[in-house]
């Protein structure tokens, strides 16, 4: 065997351990925090954290909405199956809204004027409801927040009723939700 | 150019492939170019597999709990944009690296074998990064972005360099009789 091809079996044997070190450590983490890592799921109780109106009028929690049953909903300007959910969510505003039904919609953009952003998107597909902006990214964290869409169906105690991550179908997504909604409603 | 296959005693490990990829480049570039695909770009997906398994285990156990505790499809579906998350710029780095060689390598050109050429360019991009992570994980702090773009800085100016010798590598290619390969 050539010598560089010794040393470069000591190199890559030191590459190797690179990659067990931060399965180590990230396993480390894991194991401490295992609990952390859990989204919110049904019956627990959806947390609540005040947030920015993208319009700059105030801000709106979820604790505002209490005694309401409501849809959050996490998205981004530039995911598109967000986009694509949002003629559902009109829907199902109009068919909700006088019954006690809204929605707490979460902007995630991040960097430079992604509230400036998130406003003229909801501006151009004329949303109904108000839109915040999760700054920090917050709410996505205490919702453990993977991928968007990302749906949840809070009724009126402030309970999760139903979660929904992605779409596979959106006349699927908009009958799932619609029975959620129509089921927290009709609940004492 | 040797034929240097996986049966060949000169043909090295996975593990020596990666280190010469990192302190001796013109031979990793070499071995690479010989071996009808059996480095480069398989190296990349093994490398890449590690990478995901060893980086993300906290999204992997997200992934999990959202498998159980809201639905399967669901927790599969937040497994895709993860995946894109953390592999995506790797996969674009070596694919534009490949186009990069093979447009640079002339009438040399053998885009399969610039794309592996590519690929080993990207391991010691992919060291850098790795190592960084390392450091920011065990500090256990969430870097400030002047911090992630000086890591992404060094990391490609690393991969120009390697890409840089890729493409001497296969300028200077001797005419060979498999060059329909």
């Amino acid at each position: 065997m050539p010598a560089a091809d010794q040393r470069a079996r000591v190199a890559g044997r030191v590459i190797m351990a690179l990659f067990a070190a931060l399965l180590v450590v990230n396993g480390a983490w894991v194991m401490r925090h295992c609990e952390q890592l859990r989204p919110v799921g049904m019956g627990d109780i959806a947390p609540s954290v005040p947030l920015p109106l993208v319009d700059g009028h105030g801000q709106r929690a979820l604790a505002d909405l209490k005694g309401k049953v409501v849809l959050v909903d996490f998205w981004a300007t530039w995911c598109k199956p967000c986009e694509m959910t949002i003629p559902a969510q009109k829907r199902l505003y109009a068919k909700y809204a006088a019954r006690g039904f809204e929605v707490w919609s979460v902007n995630e953009d991040q960097g430079k004027n992604a509230e400036q952003r998130a406003a003229a998107y909801a501006r151009a597909r004329q949303l109904p409801f108000p839109v915040v902006h999760d700054h920090d990214g917050l709410a996505a964290e205490l919702y453990k927040v993977e991928s968007f869409p990302h749906m949840v169906i809070v009724d009126r105690l402030g309970v999760v009723r139903k979660v929904n991550i992605g779409v596979i179908s959106l006349s699927k997504l908009e009958e799932d939700l619609d029975a959620a909604i129509a089921a927290s409603l009709a609940a004492p | 150019m040797a034929d240097i296959s996986q049966k060949d005693d000169r043909f090295p490990p996975l593990t020596t492939r990666v280190g010469l990829a990192v302190i001796a480049p013109r031979r990793a570039f070499e071995i690479s170019d010989a071996a009808h695909g059996r480095a480069g770009l398989s190296d990349v997906a093994t490398l890449l597999l590690l990478k995901f398994v060893c980086v993300e285990v906290r999204a992997l156990v997200a992934v999990a709990w959202t498998m159980v505790t809201v639905g399967f499809m669901p927790g599969l579906g937040a497994l895709g944009p993860r995946l894109q998350a953390a592999l995506g710029l790797d996969l674009i780095v070596v694919f534009g690296g490949g186009v990069l060689v093979t447009l640079a390598a002339g009438r040399k050109r053998r885009p399969s074998r610039d794309f592996d050429l590519a690929a080993v360019a990207w391991i010691p991009y992919l060291v850098v990064t790795l190592i960084a992570q390392l450091v920011l994980t065990i500090a256990g702090v969430r870097p400030p972005r002047l911090v992630n773009d000086a890591i992404g800085l060094i990391a490609l100016a690393v991969l120009a360099g390697w890409l840089g010798m890729a493409i001497r590598h296969a300028r200077q290619r001797r005419e060979v009789a498999d060059a329909g390969r």
